[in-house]
């Protein structure tokens, strides 16, 4: 198919290299600044219930959208004490005279603010910013703290977030420094020289700069999360080094069959080109398919992935063959100890032993496989709290102390505001509030509900309705807080708390019980709180993942049926690709949520698994897998054409692409492995499921279970229903 | 052709599975619960005594003590100290915090003390084996032995003021209501009073400390019950005759201002003791004088004639010094300031002294208007 093409570009050459050098000299003073471009966050959507709820909050009860939390301690001197007391005053000061501040709350002011022994005291700084622009201001306001002789710790969630980042990317840069070494060295092992082995990098470097650049003009016009920066440029390596691979493998191939170099270029890319472009579309679909998801995270890594694999396809379709038409022979230069030099034998070894039994590989492998699926059955989507991070950050520490000092428990909290016509003191909104605080109280699961109607549970609404006659009148501080801060013309707010994880299945569906509530017509309660937004996330996100992976699966299927000519072999190949996914996710539940290996592994047990985690994996994974998958069937299919034999042609299509697919996956499940060191839990998440996934497919899938079912599939393999062989279009795979 | 399906088959079954598998954990929505009527009120069950003295789960609880004490000259003092406790609906968390005042009655100099700092259950309230209570706020520290006795201290190093007094357990336990509890306006509570405590110490005021002995009247109150200002509140007396008895006499109002009820407890000279009812004992309590304060502008009762047909008491008293006020916490209400002073007894006819007393004045201080109510006018 891309015979001829093959053939224009090795005449073109030196044009083609001139086109991607200035391609590169123009991206390369913006692709490093890329990342600058890319905004935090992300990880909300503007029409969440929660963040509808969150927003009307904020603006009818002068709430602030966010809190820092200073804890402050002293050597020898206590709270209240006159020292102590003149030192947190300074701090406050120093604190207030940001701008940015909007209150300072302090133990001087509230009661209850001290540490449980008495020695550490709590100041809250509320912030009228959204989380993302807080962290701009973080710095700003610890520089304005100076010479205060009190130890201060800094928390809350603009330092934890702040802290997620930082950690994250240290540890993607000290796995890319574990990664690199080992990648460079497996291509070595794969290729046996090393002018080949530095192609691949060369040209996938190229494509990521590219690639990077063109992210940077993107996110000029369109919101991008800085959080995908990392998945990208990952993206972007493993690609471009995957189809780079593959490229110069069979070019070396062609060369050993004593072809000129332009007519290798000509069969490379007619066969190698085509298996390419077909993996590359499959993985645009799959990573095109966050854009679904309407989150500002999961677009970002989609609009950034499909620009970095698009490139990365062009590269090795342009770029490349127009390297390798200048390198000819010389791609065989510098030769080094490789694997390839044991034979290729091996792998039509292992092809014939598992085709004699099939069973006996098919029945323990699939085993296993369903085996590591059952635990996905448990999984309890959330978002990470501050265990993710390593103790040695300070807001980690300041979230330890909250808990182990200050006796803070892990709780579900939740903000409600009930809204209604007119005074809230009027005696009809009154007996409507007063239900409405008991029906909360009576919930399933509720600790406690703390509003202006739930202040003793023996009082009654005649003793409310006494009350509230002259509501100013109320002696007691607390319950006086309680009427300015949570009642307002028309809204009264419920603080509910409830002694569940807060992103516990059990603590979203408390969620929705109270959102149960509303009326679809005219809505007057509105949630907010963690659980609530995590409710929001996990509803979004895994509403729409069934549908989304429903139309990535069959669009992947009609490339496939496409691209061999047969309705078995892409059944099989999404089937088996979906059951590795799965897989991986189920082990990730098993260790990551569920604390399995966990001193192995060296992390915290988060009891739930990232929402977005499973979904980015998917997303990557699809693609990714699909590609050893598509490089072996196309071999196999091409040995089919030439042997008409079903047994033969699998043997043959193991041995000739068991060594590069076994290369590339070993490079992606070093990277992903390195990132398992990773001391952000998140971190070693992706890292775990990125190689255990690949692993899973370039051993158990493609060594096993394909080799087993290709010989009980039969003369079936290639089966085609002549109405869709008639309109389906031709194409030729490697 | 059959291996093939069953092979197929073996694999749509897996995918079934994962699917389902993938699918898990949906949440389903419960039905709207129907609001539950609220707790009734507790019966109330009989105090035992001196264990009652010490702490109670309780939406409100406070220590109260006054006293009219004297040095070996015959210098006069007076001076009232409370510790007010307040809980959470489930007791998880409590917070505690005092006030006193102390008087120089010869040299009319009053000193009102605030504790230093709010603070939390876990350093102040500690259970202790051998007493029934013991509280540590900083400046201020009360604690009641397990035979009943109480020591307080209080201390403003500022202004060089203090007061350190022990007292003897009281055998005369005063039961209002007859059995020390009453429904109140705003909720319930529980209410006794040992009307003479012995005490002894010291009274560290303005740097000159004087050994002192008198008498206190402590009062303990705890339930669930809001207290309520302006137009609601009260005016309390706890009143010493020199004939040795002693007279609890409290007027409280409603949320309108309404005068809810005029009673009282009286103990005569020993333990024996009385209710007293406005109607079937013909209280009358009429204020003859007020006083305004620079400070809150609550305009305060500040002479009173008190009778009660039944006991034969027919009495005027009258502020030792006017100004008597007590500023509302500064996490509180404004409008909870309160006037709480020595009143010097007399005879309405002849004039003559039949004793002290301590008056209470709540809710005189117009409240500020709830901040989000201020900001929509």
């Amino acid at each position: 198919m891309l015979s001829r093409s093959g053939r224009w570009i090795y005449r073109n050459r030196y044009l083609v290299i001139a086109v991607w050098v200035v391609a590169l000299l123009a991206m390369l003073p913006v692709a490093p600044r890329a990342q600058e471009r890319l905004l935090p966050g992300g990880f909300s959507n503007s029409d969440y219930p929660s963040m509808k709820a969150g927003e009307l909050i904020n603006e009818r009860f002068d709430r602030h959208r966010i809190a820092l939390l200073f804890i402050v301690g002293h050597e020898t001197e206590k709270p209240y004490s006159p020292e102590f007391d003149r030192e947190a005053r300074r701090l406050i000061g120093q604190i207030e005279s940001d701008p940015n501040v909007a209150e300072v709350r302090s133990y001087l002011t509230e009661p209850n603010w001290l540490s449980d022994d008495g020695g550490l005291a709590l100041i809250e700084v509320g912030l009228d910013l959204q989380i993302e622009d807080s962290l701009v201001v973080l710095d700003e306001i610890s520089g304005r703290i100076d010479k205060i002789d009190l130890d201060v710790v800094m928390t809350g969630a603009p330092p934890l977030y702040r802290d997620i980042v930082v950690a994250s990317g240290e540890d993607l840069r000290r796995g890319e420094l574990v990664a690199f070494p080992l990648a460079v060295i497996a291509l070595l092992l794969v290729f046996g020289t090393v002018v080949a082995a530095v192609m691949p990098a060369a040209v996938g470097g190229v494509a990521v700069a590219v690639g990077l650049g063109v992210v940077y003009y993107v996110a000029d016009v369109r919101d991008m999360s800085v959080l995908s920066f990392n998945i990208i440029t990952l993206l972007g390596i493993g690609m471009g080094i995957d189809y780079s691979l593959f490229y110069v493998n069979r070019f070396k191939e062609e060369l050993a069959k004593g072809l000129s170099v332009v007519d290798a270029i000509a069969e490379t890319h007619d066969r190698a080109g085509t298996a390419i472009l077909f993996s590359g579309v499959t993985s645009v679909i799959g990573l095109a398919s966050l854009l679904l998801f309407d989150l500002t995270v999961l677009d970002s890594i989609g609009i950034g992935a499909v620009i970095v694999i698009s490139i990365a396809l062009l590269s090795a379709q342009t770029l490349m063959p127009a390297v390798l038409s200048v390198v000819g022979h010389r791609i065989n230069k510098l030769p080094v100890l490789s694997f390839t030099r044991f034979g290729d034998g091996v792998w039509r070894r292992m092809a014939d032993g598992v085709m004699n039994r099939p069973f006996l590989f098919l029945v323990p492998t699939v085993a296993i496989l369903i085996a590591l699926v059952i635990p996905f059955k448990d999984i309890r989507p959330g978002t990470a709290d501050a265990t993710i991070l390593p103790q040695r950050y300070e807001s980690r520490q300041g979230y330890d102390l909250l808990q182990e000092e200050f006796g803070w428990e892990i709780s579900t909290e939740l903000m409600v505001a009930y809204t209604f016509e007119g005074d809230p003191f009027s005696d009809e909104n009154l007996a409507e509030l007063y239900a409405f605080g008991q029906a909360l109280a009576n919930l399933p699961d509720v600790d406690r509900v703390s509003s202006i109607v739930n202040l003793r549970p023996t009082l009654g609404i005649d003793d409310y309705r006494d009350l509230y006659r002259y509501p100013e009148a109320i002696y007691d501080g607390a319950t006086l807080r309680l009427l300015n801060e949570s009642v307002r013309e028309g809204a009264v707010l419920f603080h509910v708390s409830a002694d569940l994880h807060p992103f516990s299945t059990e603590a979203r569906a408390l969620v929705d019980s109270i959102r149960a509530f509303d009326s679809l017509e005219s809505p007057y309660v509105y949630v907010d709180g963690g659980s609530a937004h995590t409710n929001d996330l996990v509803r979004s996100l895994y509403g729409r993942f069934p549908l989304v992976a429903l139309i990535v699966i069959s669009l992947t299927f009609v490339s496939l049926m496409m691209l061999f000519r047969s309705v078995v072999i892409p059944l099989k190949a999404v089937i088996l690709n979906t059951l590795s996914i799965l897989a991986s996710f189920g082990a990730l539940v098993w260790v990551f949520q569920q604390g399995n290996l966990s001193g192995l592994l060296n992390f915290e047990p988060l009891g739930i698994t990232e929402a977005t985690t499973p979904i980015v994996l998917f997303a990557i994974l699809f693609g990714l897998s699909m590609d050893y998958e598509i490089f072996l069937l196309s071999r196999i299919r091409e040995a089919y054409v030439d042997t008409g034999s079903n047994r033969e042609s699998v043997k043959l299509g193991l041995q000739r692409s068991g060594t590069i697919i076994t290369g590339a996956g070993l490079i992606l499940i070093v990277v992903g492995a390195s990132f398992v060191l990773a001391e952000v839990v998140s971190v070693k998440t992706v890292g775990f499921g990125l190689a255990l996934a690949i692993f899973i497919d370039v051993t158990i899938v493609r060594i096993l279970i394909a080799p087993a079912l290709m010989r009980l599939f039969g003369r079936w393999n290639w089966w085609l229903p002549s109405w869709i062989d008639r309109r389906l279009p031709m194409l030729r795979a490697e | 052709m059959k291996s093939v399906i069953r092979n197929v088959a073996i694999f749509l079954a897996v995918f079934v599975v994962a699917a389902a598998v993938a699918c898990a954990g949906r949440v389903e929505e419960k039905d709207v619960p129907t609001p539950q009527p609220p707790e009734p009120t507790p019966v109330p069950r009989a105090l035992v005594f001196p264990e009652d003295d010490g702490s109670h789960a309780a939406l409100i609880e406070w220590w109260y003590y006054n006293g009219h004490l004297a040095s070996e000259d015959g210098e006069e003092f007076s001076f009232h100290f409370v510790i007010f406790q307040t809980q959470d609906r489930d007791g998880s968390e409590s917070f505690e915090v005092g006030q006193a005042g102390i008087t120089d009655v010869g040299r009319e100099v009053h000193h009102n003390i605030s504790s230093d700092g709010f603070t939390s259950q876990q350093p102040s309230v500690r259970s202790s084996a051998e007493g029934l209570l013991s509280l540590d706020l900083g400046n201020f520290e009360l604690d009641i032995g397990p035979d009943g006795s109480h020591q307080l201290q209080v201390e403003d190093a500022a202004s060089q003021m203090s007061l350190n007094l022990r007292t003897a357990p009281s055998e005369s336990v005063m039961l209002h209501e007859g059995i020390g509890w009453m429904d109140w306006p705003f909720g319930w509570t529980y209410y006794y009073s040992y009307p003479r405590m012995r005490a002894e110490g010291t009274i560290l005021i303005e740097g000159r400390e004087v050994d002192v002995d008198g008498e206190v009247w402590f009062d303990h109150q705890w339930g669930d019950f809001f207290v309520v200002g302006k137009p609601a509140g009260w005016q309390w007396f706890a009143i010493h005759l020199d004939d040795g008895r002693s007279l609890m006499i409290a007027e409280v109002r409603g949320a309108e201002g309404e005068v809810l009820a005029i009673d009282g407890t009286l103990i005569q000279s020993g333990s024996e003791q009385s209710v007293l009812d406005l109607e079937q004992d013909g209280i009358e309590l009429e204020v003859q004088d007020y006083w305004t304060s620079t400070q809150t502008a609550g305009e305060y009762p500040a002479k009173w004639r008190l009778r009660v047909d039944s006991i034969d008491l027919d009495i005027v008293m009258t502020p030792s010094i006017a100004d008597q006020e007590v500023p509302a916490l500064p996490y509180g209400n404004q409008a909870a300031a309160y006037w709480e002073g020595r009143v010097e007894v007399s005879d309405t006819a002849s004039g003559e002294s039949l004793g002290l007393a301590f008056a209470e004045l709540s809710g005189y201080v117009e409240p500020e208007p709830l901040g989000w109510r201020d900001a929509k006018r």
